[in-house]
């Protein structure tokens, strides 16, 4: 069977929470083994208490947790503590033992564990090593600590995105990670390849805010050669009129709403078509293409006319059959059950031991002419891979491996417990504005042809 | 020092928009020559997409152009006519990447398929880069920004309570799809470094940026929650936790893990962190407008956004501010890292866009001012493919080229 890109390849992984730990999931997803750096001290609880199955955290909370299972999936877990002579000393030795190493703490963290490059190196001459953090490795706010709003926020993405009445607002998908994350891991593989062909490995310095600003380039030029500086301008753009978000017929739970963007002369024909030819769209103020942006606003209420009729599918189908681009806006539920992504096999069930068959995108979702996908393993548990990294790879034996155990050296259990909150009924979050289904197993088990659910 | 960390590799460049271009910047950012072909006459359509320079139309002005082609060569060649698709054939025998987001179909049927530029190429790497791929049944819809954000889940993941789903702030479907696009591409490329094998590959613009989701389906799959509550993010902050103004502006603060006692030391009361209200969070939630009245407003009166967030982080909270476009190009620690560059272009003039994302020790990042259309003909098409110099102009007559 053909190989996955990156197979042959170990990556010793210290990132944390989100934005590192994306980058090396898509290196894991193409095939990387990835060990995952832990400690029992301190395991990854930003993400490893969020979103528990059944939103009961159960006996063992810390491998309940959806959004830590999202973005480990594939990898390995073992555990050393890096405060602890002993973690340091197994590290090093597995840094001989790898070909990257990839981190998302701030600048000074690494060097303080010893662990910074050139000490690296020093071990393993071909290492590649990754820094992903929010400001970067050098620089007056090097050390600066970033979330993702602040990675959006201070590049300029934060103030390109926004309303009319001046309400700017930062995405609530954590996207400035996945963009920190996603340059981190492209920038590794590229580093590999230039390894590959002169044995030369090397130091990566990624900043999430930068990667962030180079997504505003139009922004910065437009700036620079214009002086005109970008601002919120809701959903409309710089030259097509209809542009917009409209409502469309609820579902009873929420709104629903569908995305139109009329390209042209040409789109403005199909979409007068398909909307029956309705009077407005022969007045005088939207008789051309400069004067339906410049009248956008008196569209909305006549289009949402039509679309308030339909429901927000029935409204793209019409127009996407007859060639303008429109699309309804997708909620998480509905992309699980799309019939495209279901027929290119978008979504894979991946099987948990403690919360079992959970679904999962693929990250690299590239069909490939000769490389097979194939299942990935489960997210691990705590420390679930401590014999055999430690045993298989640095030949520790039974012996030594106990003695480690007793010690609380490694272990697969966190050496502290946060305390458990209680189950959170779904009529509870309900109350407090969310959507919640109640037979989501059900659902998924039926469409997916497998139970999806904790095992029986 | 090397050129970069790809300056082994040439990549032929198909793409008409955003998104395919994007993947073919990483590239050329990373050293690999990139040679893009444009039909003669309009060239690539993302050269008429603008701002252009004094909002006068010119194709060598756009900014998304010239932001995505910096430091790329330009052909021009009219793949209409037999001879350009044979040209076109021969070139890519000497490539190692072809990029293209043609509607699926379109380049197959006319000769410069996968099959066709592989078969004498074995050790190519094709990718397609289309809107929802080369199969299923969305296959042949239009695709915008602003309807890619809704069917691949992202504007819905982000709906605020009572108000109209928004789309973020330029293309950011598009540059997910190009980012996604060169991880595909780059992966192919270092297994053929392994193998020896080329590889076509059948990228969705749809399944890519419905990647980038936080976790929302697997968490479905896990709780049933379709939608959390979001508060509208204009809501002001409230009992040390959400948005508060500065003398210029907002700040958000973000106390973090261990927070309440970072943002007592902040206030300049290390005591504070005995308070009732530091120590109990549902207190605080009950008496949040007494908590922000009495300590979070006194501390912002006067001060400006980067003396609080500056303060707050040498105190270890994340807290951060926002940076308009303007206030980008002077910000201190983009200056210090001199992380914007600036190129002169013949036509459009010195422009200053955003530069390397990352620093890599041993293979720099660059750049260059975007090419004009067709300028390396003579380069490629002559010195290079080894067409004379009466072919070229023949092929010139013929509008070819």
């Amino acid at each position: 069977m053909a190989k996955l890109p990156l197979e042959g390849i170990r990556v010793l992984d210290l990132t944390r929470a989100y934005a590192g730990t994306i980058g090396t999931m898509y290196l894991a997803d193409l095939g990387a083994e990835v060990i995952k750096v832990e400690a029992v001290t301190r395991p990854d609880i930003p993400t490893r208490e969020i979103n528990f199955a059944e939103l009961d955290p159960g006996d063992l909370p810390w491998e309940r947790a959806a959004y830590f299972h999202r973005l480990n999936v594939g990898k390995r877990d073992i555990t050393l503590d890096l405060t602890s002579e002993t973690g340091i000393e197994l590290f090093r030795k597995l840094v001989l033992h790898c070909d990257v190493v990839a981190e998302n703490y701030n600048a000074a963290t690494m060097r303080r564990f010893g662990l910074h490059y050139e000490a690296l190196k020093e071990l393993n001459p071909g290492i590649i090593m990754a820094s992903m953090s929010g400001f970067g490795a050098e620089g007056p706010r090097r050390l600066w600590a970033a979330y993702y709003p602040a990675m959006e926020s201070m590049a300029g993405l934060t103030a390109i995105t926004g309303y009319d009445d001046g309400e700017l607002v930062q995405s609530s998908t954590g996207y400035g990670d996945w963009i920190l994350g996603t340059a981190g891991a492209l920038s590794i593989i590229s580093a590999l390849h230039y390894r590959e062909r002169t044995g030369k490995g090397q130091y990566i310095d990624v900043s999430g805010r930068e990667a962030a600003l180079a997504t505003i380039g139009e922004a910065m030029i437009d700036l620079t050669m214009n002086s005109r500086e970008w601002g919120p301008v809701e959903n409309r753009d710089s030259s097509m009129a209809p542009h917009d978000v409209y409502k469309c017929k609820d579902d009873g739970a929420e709104d629903r709403w569908v995305a139109i963007a009329v390209r042209g002369e040409s789109d403005w024909g199909a979409f007068c078509n398909v909307l029956d030819s309705p009077a407005w769209t022969n007045e005088d103020r939207f008789s051309d293409t400069l004067k339906r942006w410049e009248n956008q606003d008196e569209m909305r209420p006549l289009i949402e006319e039509w679309t308030s009729q339909r429901s927000h599918w029935e409204a793209a189908q019409a127009l996407l059959d007859a060639g303008v681009p429109a699309g309804p806006v997708l909620d998480p539920r509905e992309m699980l059950f799309d019939e495209h992504l279901r027929a290119r096999d978008y979504f894979e069930v991946i099987d948990h031991p403690v919360v079992g068959a959970r679904i999962f995108p693929r990250q690299v979702p590239a069909h490939y002419s000769s490389i097979p996908r194939q299942a990935r393993s489960h997210t691990p548990t705590l420390g679930e891979h401590n014999r055999e990294v430690l045993g298989g790879v640095l030949g520790l034996s039974d012996a030594e491996l106990n003695v480690l155990e007793e010690e609380g050296a490694i272990g697969t259990r966190p050496k502290r417990e946060s305390r458990r909150p209680p189950p959170i009924p779904p009529s509870e979050l309900r109350k407090r504005g969310a959507v919640v289904d109640e037979d989501y197993r059900e659902k998924l088990s039926s469409e997916y042809g497998q139970r999806i659910g904790p095992p029986e | 020092m090397a050129d970069g960390a790809l300056d082994d590799l040439r990549v032929l460049d198909l793409s008409q928009g955003l998104a395919a271009s994007y993947c073919t910047k990483w590239f050329a950012d990373f050293g690999a020559d990139v040679v893009k072909i444009e039909p003669p006459g309009p060239g690539d359509p993302v050269r008429g997409l603008g701002p252009f320079k004094d909002d006068v139309p010119n194709p060598d002005t756009g900014a998304s152009f010239l932001y995505l082609n910096g430091g790329k060569k330009s052909v021009s060649l009219s793949l209409e006519s037999d001879t350009g698709r044979d040209i076109l054939r021969r070139l890519a025998a000497r490539f190692d990447v072809v990029v293209e987001d043609f509607v699926p179909g379109t380049l197959p049927g006319i000769g410069l398929g996968e099959a066709d530029l592989r078969a004498p190429n074995p050790k190519l790497i094709y990718l397609s880069l289309t809107n929802f791929g080369q199969t299923g049944p969305y296959r042949d819809y239009p695709v915008t920004e602003l309807t890619l954000g809704a069917i691949s889940g992202t504007l819905g993941d982000r709906v605020i309570k009572d108000r109209r789903p928004l789309k973020m702030g330029g293309y950011q479907g598009m540059y997910i799809g190009g980012r996604v696009a060169f991880i595909s591409a780059i992966a192919a490329i270092y297994n053929r470094d392994k193998t020896g094998e080329g590889q076509y590959i059948d990228l969705s613009l749809m399944e890519a940026a419905a990647g980038n989701d936080l976790a929302s389906p697997t968490t479905y799959s896990y709780t049933g929650v379709v939608h959390q509550v979001r508060r509208p993010p204009s809501a002001r902050g409230r009992g040390g936790q959400g948005r508060y103004e500065a003398a210029d502006g907002f700040v958000d603060v973000m106390p973090g893990v261990g927070g309440l006692k970072k943002l007592a030391a902040m206030l300049g009361d290390p005591e504070l962190a005995q308070h009732e209200l530091f120590k109990n969070h549902t207190l605080r939630a009950q008496r949040a407008e007494e908590f922000d009245k009495q300590f979070m407003e006194p501390y912002f009166q006067g001060k400006t956004r980067a003396e609080i967030v500056e303060s707050a982080q040498e105190h270890g909270m994340p807290f951060s501010y926002t940076l308009r476009p303007a206030e980008l190009l002077e910000e201190p620690h983009l200056k210090a890292r001199n992380y914007f560059v600036e190129t002169d272009h013949p036509v459009a003039g010195k422009v200053t866009a955003p530069g390397a994302p990352m620093r890599l020790s041993e293979t720099p990042w660059r750049t260059g001012p975007a090419p004009q259309q067709g300028e390396s003909n003579q380069a490629v098409l002559g010195d290079d493919l080894g067409l004379s110099s009466t072919e070229l102009t023949r092929l010139r007559e013929q509008r070819v080229i």
